[in-house]
């Protein structure tokens, strides 16, 4: 059992999210880096689906009672009671994560413990939340195997042009951009020059959207739809990050220069 | 333009085929090999699926043999309204039409469901009277109340939630909960819709 002494930023319990509700309109959720999420739950013995808490910001937790725990970066450990876990925001990515053994309890609404917010079911935690395991855990967890994450910050984000208006795909990768520090995790916002040619009149009819699409509205300020956003949505899609690489992507932090290359 | 188009590695949208029922081809698409999630906006059926080049033009082929929406329509639902949204007067206005004409118009016609979208819950009511099309507001309210019975242009819907929305509001529906944490959204593609005023 942790409890949540001091936070800054958004904190919240998420997990793979909600898979298979698009037609309700419910947005996916679940972890905003996927693989940093699976690094954490791993190292404590959890499987890729167990709840964890993802940090954007910075957070300090309490152990009441012993717990094992561990964040995406480093090995399990036990917190004794009393012991203090102190979150620290990384200046390499815009996530952080931390598992406990036998993943994270709270309630499961339509297949998931991450938030809906949109529906009032919104797991944000507060100072003074109390964490709990959900599953009994080992004493000395095995660790499993990850999914590989590398952030290669270096390396330009791959995409897929179109569908709407392909050749913009090239306009975006021709130009740099920088992560505005007013994304979320419904969108990340693209800074930059804005492009000339956008297209976005907001009058064209809704079309499906996805994690990763590139939406290009009428300022020509591109958005990414990030998990929690919208299941359809009306600006133009001119290109959708690659699934290989939307977990790099949504790791960049916020102010970050970022660039795209179409694949 | 192709008869299948990307949306990215993992996803892709095909033309929605007119008049067949919704249910349907939601159901067909989940059928293909790899979809985990299978969607609907007006224009486009859209599927999640870890298999995107198993979705060639001949699959897309067989949605063409599905039942039309007549011949299998969804469920019926009857929603309470209290007329008394904040721009029914200012709807009236716009559409030289007494009040008790747009009750009458938006209360007389059968609805159908054509997606779900925006927030959870939200159905994209097609149906709507011609003569009731008015433009979204200008600038959209930061505050629509839950259960706000809305229209703009073709469409009519009902906010699930409280929410930020432009749509202009003509009442409240009564009693009935557009989204549960059980089965999620009440209305779902293909269902028919009506509105029935209550004082």
């Amino acid at each position: 059992m942790l409890v949540v002494r001091k936070l800054a930023g958004l904190a919240s319990i998420q997990d793979r999210g909600r898979v298979g509700l698009a037609s309700h309109g419910v947005p996916r959720g679940g972890a905003l880096v996927r693989a940093l999420a699976s690094r954490a739950n791993a190292a404590v013995g959890n499987g890729d689906d167990a709840a964890c808490v993802e940090i954007l910001g910075r957070l300090v937790l309490a152990a009441e009672r012993d717990v094992v725990v561990a964040t995406e970066r480093d090995d399990a450990r036990t917190l004794r009671a009393g012991d203090e876990l102190v979150v620290e925001p990384d200046p390499r990515s815009r996530a952080r994560y931390v598992a406990i053994a036998g993943g994270v309890d709270a309630p499961l609404v339509l297949g998931s413990r991450a938030p809906l917010a949109l529906c009032g079911i919104d797991h944000a935690l507060r100072v003074g939340d109390r964490i709990a395991a959900l599953a009994p855990a080992p004493a000395v967890p095995a660790p499993r195997a990850a999914s590989p994450f590398d952030a290669k910050p270096d390396v330009p984000i791959a995409i897929v042009a179109g569908p709407d208006d392909p050749h913009l795909a090239r306009a975006l990768a021709s130009a740099p951009w920088r992560i505005a520090t007013a994304s979320d995790r419904t969108g990340t916002r693209l800074e930059g020059r804005a492009m000339d040619e956008a297209g976005g009149t907001g009058r064209r009819p809704s079309s499906p959207m996805v994690p990763g699409a590139i939406q290009l509205p009428s300022g020509g300020a591109p958005i990414v739809i990030g998990p929690d956003g919208p299941t359809t949505g009306g600006y133009p899609i001119v290109a959708v990050v690659a699934d290989a690489d939307l977990d790099r992507f949504c790791a960049l932090p916020l102010g970050a220069p970022v660039s795209f290359v179409v694949a | 333009m192709s008869v299948v188009q990307r949306l990215g590695t993992r996803a892709l949208r095909v033309e929605r085929p007119r008049g067949k029922s919704p249910a349907a081809l939601l159901a067909a698409a989940r059928a293909w090999p790899g979809v985990t999630d299978a969607w609907l906006t007006e224009t486009w059926l859209a599927v999640e699926t870890s298999r995107p080049e198993a979705i060639d033009a001949a699959r897309v082929a067989e949605l063409a043999s599905l039942p039309s929406d007549d011949a299998a329509p969804g469920r019926e639902h009857t929603i309470a309204v209290r007329y008394d949204g904040a721009d029914l007067a200012e709807v009236a206005r716009a559409c030289d039409l007494s009040r008790e004409r747009v009750v009458a118009l938006h209360a007389g016609a059968v609805y159908t469901v054509l997606f779900d979208g925006f927030l959870p819950g939200f159905a994209y009511l097609g149906g709507l009277p011609c003569e009731l099309e008015v433009d979204r507001l200008p600038s959209p309210r930061t505050r629509v109340p839950r259960n706000a019975v809305a229209i703009a242009g073709p469409y009519a819907g009902v906010y699930p939630f409280e929410s930020a929305g432009g749509w202009r509001l003509l009442g409240t529906a009564q009693g009935v909960e557009l989204f549960e944490r059980e089965r999620g959204a009440l209305l779902l593609p293909g269902d028919r819709v009506r509105f029935r005023e209550v004082g």
